[in-house]
């Protein structure tokens, strides 16, 4: 019975549609109180003093906090520079200054208000050119030098006060590659491209719920990407060794790479302790836009060398990726955006210098895709523009581009499960990339576009599962890997069901929970299918093996002559065979327990890696593995109104092994759906303070229903090129789907109307400047 | 404003989350008020409704059961739902209805009233007072999923959930009046719900087959 490869319906899709599934924030406590921010209305100033006892003498206020109720510690992913609260200065708008818990969210909210906080106001900065001068106006961080780091940045002459990554790639001979291109009647193709500020806008907004024991240990539920992640961070943050920590995950309503760490956590539990009761905190939608992590933009400046007949030989590249007033969680955007720049194709030499800078506007953080939409936004917009300089077809050109399987990316990563060609031409082919689009009445054009695209999993990173059998032959799943909508428990419970030969439902799932669960890095860089599931598969064989030690006696035969499925034990090539049941004897008072110890299957699966030189790129295999897609657009542009609809979609994604095709069907039209508002109309804005200015899903506008284009022109393709160490062959399908989906769509419009846009989103009012630009002087604005 | 005034906007809720905010003006009222899109709309709401809170015994009648509940002259039918306490005591405890946005942009706390599709969020708790509330929790008959909420399991209309139980609702109340909807229909029938995982199409098929479920 083969449970892996076969359309599963989700394990809790009826908690989901029933309403009986449990968020965070439908979590209730006895004597549980509520907590509310107060934050900085400043982007930049120095905090002078902050007066509270107002706050704390209204009734109903339980407990009220500032940084100095906190450890002085400095949190961070990897360069440590924030502070739970503000210490002395503040870096962003709506950075937490102070908190309060009360006896409802209401009186909580009134108390904030109440706070007096004296500020000095300081000049910000927002220019992330400016910020990455020697001589910036501004410095943020003035202590930088005394921050503790954990990753090594490359060498330079001298820092620029505001940076905080820098990254380089040497790779072959640059200097060599432009001039054969001068020489030899190639090109050189130079352009700068720019993505926006993008918000996770996951409908679940952040949250926590906190709880101390009179053992002065601490409970956390918050619906995170990863309760390890979350465990120590909480203990960081609080001053606690991590065995007093517990994390919970409920359901999780969306993260999107939003939900990484838990600081809004660590402050509810922070007021918990204060105010001796549970604390819940859930940030308001316009918080949750406005003053959480967000995909910061970043500029990139490509230049590329060709030869005639358009093949790449060398690409240099100069990135800034536009930071926040904290590094958090986007310290690895400037190393991670490089995957693309070599992405699928053979590149003798490449040169790169990308660096992250900090400015005061709202923190970088992880939002799907992780650097590589951004960078495959300049690169895959590129290969169309030398498409067309060179005159020869966009698919074409990129084929003849393509590395072969067991080549080296100029990157040093193994072009290993190398499906960007199959993915390509199965793309173009149903989308009938060869018939071009009808022309239509003006003011409408049609056009069509494609783009490929990567996603690198990352690594060093481990999984760990546990798998417990019950005298009934059913098994019991511990894992700390979080469902966050992508599939995951369905998926692992599928390995399960395959691996023991019993149905969906005799597999329970232990959902994540750190007093029960073993440790699971994080849901996150598509990485749960692959690891999870290989640690599963491998706690799987661990629990059989034991139980056909324990059989072998009983059924007078070699372990390794035993077979262990749907609950039976049975000698190979004979009608011998007891059942699961036999192996637990019975015992007064208690039913059956084992007859030795408890049948636990434990596995751990790791991969290492060897980290790349930060000044050259350079190293051994750095990633755990690298997945492929490409996906193609056709659009109608209005060239009066600037209007751009998605006429059809396709999205050929390869998954080595599609575990459940449904889900990864949905992955597909679900990525499609947020990279199609990515690449048209998300943008957060900003005032001249700093502060976000359409914290709204109103003004910050994510897909709805209506700019879906309807089912019959939406397509999803499955590639299956299995992954020599991906469990029954699959690599994760979580973020390729978003990666090609902006330059896919640009493509289009300059296929339909003749000109390019260089920085998304692709809003009506660039594509009627761009049109208008174009009308005025003649001709295209890009190639 | 004037409670009254407020009253008839909130009456006038719609399932179009454009058209219901061209009449209530949430945003615009938000930012006259609040300097900083950082202080939220209740605080906005609070600051219009001045002093004028009272507060008194109403009756909801919700999933055919009578409920007794004290509220505010602001309560929202959501909060009832989700945080509010019966006359005795006892939680009321439906949090199948989702608080998304709490400003009617979203559709996540999407219930019935009288057979219409409303955001529990931006109706008053007085309003709903002598009328039908269906929540999430109302649609199965014991174990016996609605056709809709069948539909989208087996299409697995859903990703991580959240916005499920007010989609849920809202395709249910939408085949309620329109049981054989076009595609174009479903699109605008459900525009008033967002969904940040991008199951549209999925939403799209349990729809269709919901509505061949239930005879449309
Ligand atoms: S419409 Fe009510 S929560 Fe969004
Ligand atoms: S299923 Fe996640 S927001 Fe709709």
């Amino acid at each position: 019975m083969a449970v892996v490869g076969t359309s599963t319906k989700r394990i809790d899709g009826i908690e989901k549609v029933t309403g009986t599934a449990e968020f965070t924030t439908d979590i209730v406590l006895p004597r549980m109180i509520h907590a509310k921010l107060k934050r900085s209305p400043y982007a930049h100033a120095k905090i002078l003093g902050i007066d509270t006892s107002k706050a704390e003498q209204m009734p109903g206020v339980r407990a009220v906090i500032t940084a100095a109720d906190l450890p002085d510690v400095r949190l961070g992913v990897l360069t440590l520079d924030e502070h739970l609260l503000a210490h002395d200065k503040t870096r962003l708008v709506g950075e937490p200054v102070a908190a309060v818990a009360a006896d409802t969210p209401e009186i909580a909210r009134a108390a904030c208000e109440q706070i007096e906080v004296e500020y000095e106001e300081l000049a910000p900065l927002f220019d992330p050119e400016e910020a990455i001068k020697l001589d910036p106006p501004v410095v943020l961080h003035e202590e930088y030098e005394e921050y503790e780091k954990l990753l090594e940045i490359a060498e330079m002459d001298e820092r620029p006060p505001n940076l905080w990554q820098a990254y380089r790639i040497r790779h072959g001979d640059i200097d060599d590659a432009f001039k054969k291109a001068e020489d030899e009647g190639g090109y050189i193709i130079e352009n700068r491209y720019a993505t926006g500020y993008v918000h996770t806008a996951c409908m679940e907004p952040h949250g926590a719920v906190a709880q101390w024991s009179s053992d002065g240990s601490l409970t956390l539920w918050a619906g995170g990407q990863s309760p390890y992640i979350a465990r120590d961070g909480l203990a960081k943050a609080l001053d606690l060794s991590p065995s007093k920590v517990r994390v919970i995950v409920p359901f999780v309503g969306g993260a999107f790479g939003g939900k990484l760490t838990v600081k809004e956590g660590a402050i509810a539990a922070s007021l918990a302790h204060k105010a001796g009761r549970p604390v819940k905190i859930i940030l308001t939608r316009a918080e949750d836009l406005a003053a959480t992590a967000a995909r910061t933009p970043f500029i990139f400046d490509i230049k590329d060398a060709v030869t005639k007949d358009g093949i790449l030989i060398g690409r240099k590249v100069t990135s800034i990726l536009w930071g926040g007033g904290y590094s958090g969680e986007g310290i690895l955007k400037p190393i991670f955006s490089t995957h693309l720049y070599p992405g699928s194709y053979r590149l003798a030499a490449l040169w790169v210098d990308s660096y992250g800078v900090y400015t005061n506007r709202v923190s970088g953080g992880a939002l799907r895709g992780y650097g590589c939409a951004e960078s495959a936004w300049a690169v895959e917009t590129q290969m169309d523009i030398i498409a067309r300089k060179c005159d020869i077809d966009a698919v074409e050109l990129r084929i003849n581009n393509l590395l072969t399987e067991g080549e080296r990316t100029a990157i040093t990563m193994p072009a290993h499960a190398f499906s960007a060609h199959e993915c390509l031409t199965k793309c173009a082919d149903a989308i009938e990339w060869e018939t071009p689009s009808e022309s239509l009445e003006s003011p409408w054009y049609r056009g069509k576009g494609i783009a490929l695209g990567n996603k690198y999993s990352f690594a060093p990173t481990a999984s760990s599962t546990e798998l417990k059998v019950h005298e009934d032959a059913s098994c019991e799943l511990r894992t700390s890997a979080v469902d966050l909508g992508q599939g995951a428990y369905t998926i692992l419970t599928q390995i399960v069901a395959d691996e023991f030969g019993i149905e969906i439902d005799q597999v329970k799932l232990v959902t994540p929970d750190t007093a029960i669960t073993p440790f699971d890095h994080v849901a996150g860089s598509s990485r749960q299918t692959f690891h999870t599931g290989n640690a599963t598969r491998m706690a799987c064989d661990d629990a059989k093996r034991q139980i056909r030690e324990l059989a072998a006696s009983k059924l007078e035969a070699d372990p390794d002559d035993l077979e262990v499925s749907g609950g039976r034990i049975s000698v190979k090539g004979s009608s011998k065979s007891i059942e699961v049941e036999d192996l637990f004897v019975v015992e007064m008072l208690a039913g059956k327990r084992p007859a030795v110890d408890e049948i636990i299957g434990k596995a751990t699966w790791e991969v290492t890696a060897s980290p790349h030189d930060p000044n050259t790129g350079q190293g051994e295999e750095p990633m755990a593995y690298m997945g492929h897609g490409a996906q193609a657009a056709e659009v109608e542009v209005n060239v009066e109104t600037g209007q751009v609809r998605i006429r059809r979609f396709v999205s050929a994604i390869d998954v080595g092994k599609a575990m459940n095709p449904q889900g990864v069907e949905m992955q597909n039209y679900g990525g499609g759906c947020m990279g199609i508002g990515i690449a048209l109309h998300e943008d957060m804005c900003f005032d001249a303070n700093g502060e976000m200015t359409n914290a709204s899903l109103m003004d910050y506008k994510i897909p709805s229903i209506v700019e879906m284009p309807l089912n019959e022109y939406m397509e999803s393709i499955i590639v299956e090129v299995p992954h020599q160490h991906g469990p029954y062959g699959a690599k994760g399908a979580g973020e390729i789907v978003v990666v090609p989906t902006s330059p896919a769509i640009g493509n289009a419009i300059y296929d339909a109307i003749g000109v390019r846009i260089w920085d998304q989103p692709l809003t009506p009012e660039k594509v009627v400047k761009a049109w208008k630009e174009k009308q005025a002087s003649g001709n295209g604005s890009g190639s | 404003m004037s409670k009254e005034k407020e009253k008839d906007q909130t009456q006038g809720t719609s399932i179009s989350r454009r058209s219901f905010l061209k009449g209530v003006g949430t945003g615009a009222v938000a930012a006259s008020v609040a300097p900083s899109v950082l202080i939220d709309a209740e605080t906005a709401a609070e600051a219009q409704m001045g002093e004028e809170i009272t507060r008194a015994k109403i009756k909801l009648d919700i999933n055919d059961k009578a409920y007794e509940v004290e509220v505010e002259s602001r309560t929202t039918l959501l909060s009832v739902l989700r945080d509010g306490f019966d006359t005795s005591g006892n939680r009321v405890d439906l949090t199948g209805a989702k608080p998304i946005c709490e400003r009617g942009e979203c559709g996540g706390c999407t219930v019935q009233v009288d057979g219409k599709a409303v955001y529990s969020c931006m109706t008053l708790a007085l309003d709903a007072q002598g009328k039908q509330i269906t929540t999430v929790e109302g649609l199965a008959d014991g174990d016996q999923l609605h056709p809709v909420q069948e539909a989208f399991v087996q299409h697995d209309a859903l990703m991580c959930g959240f916005c499920t139980p007010g989609f849920v609702v809202a395709a249910k109340s939408f085949l309620d009046q329109n049981p054989s909807p076009s595609h174009e229909e479903i699109k605008e029938g459900l525009a008033g719900n967002i969904c940040r995982c991008g199951t549209y199409p999925f939403i799209f098929e349990a729809v269709k087959t919901a509505s061949r479920k239930m005879g449309g």
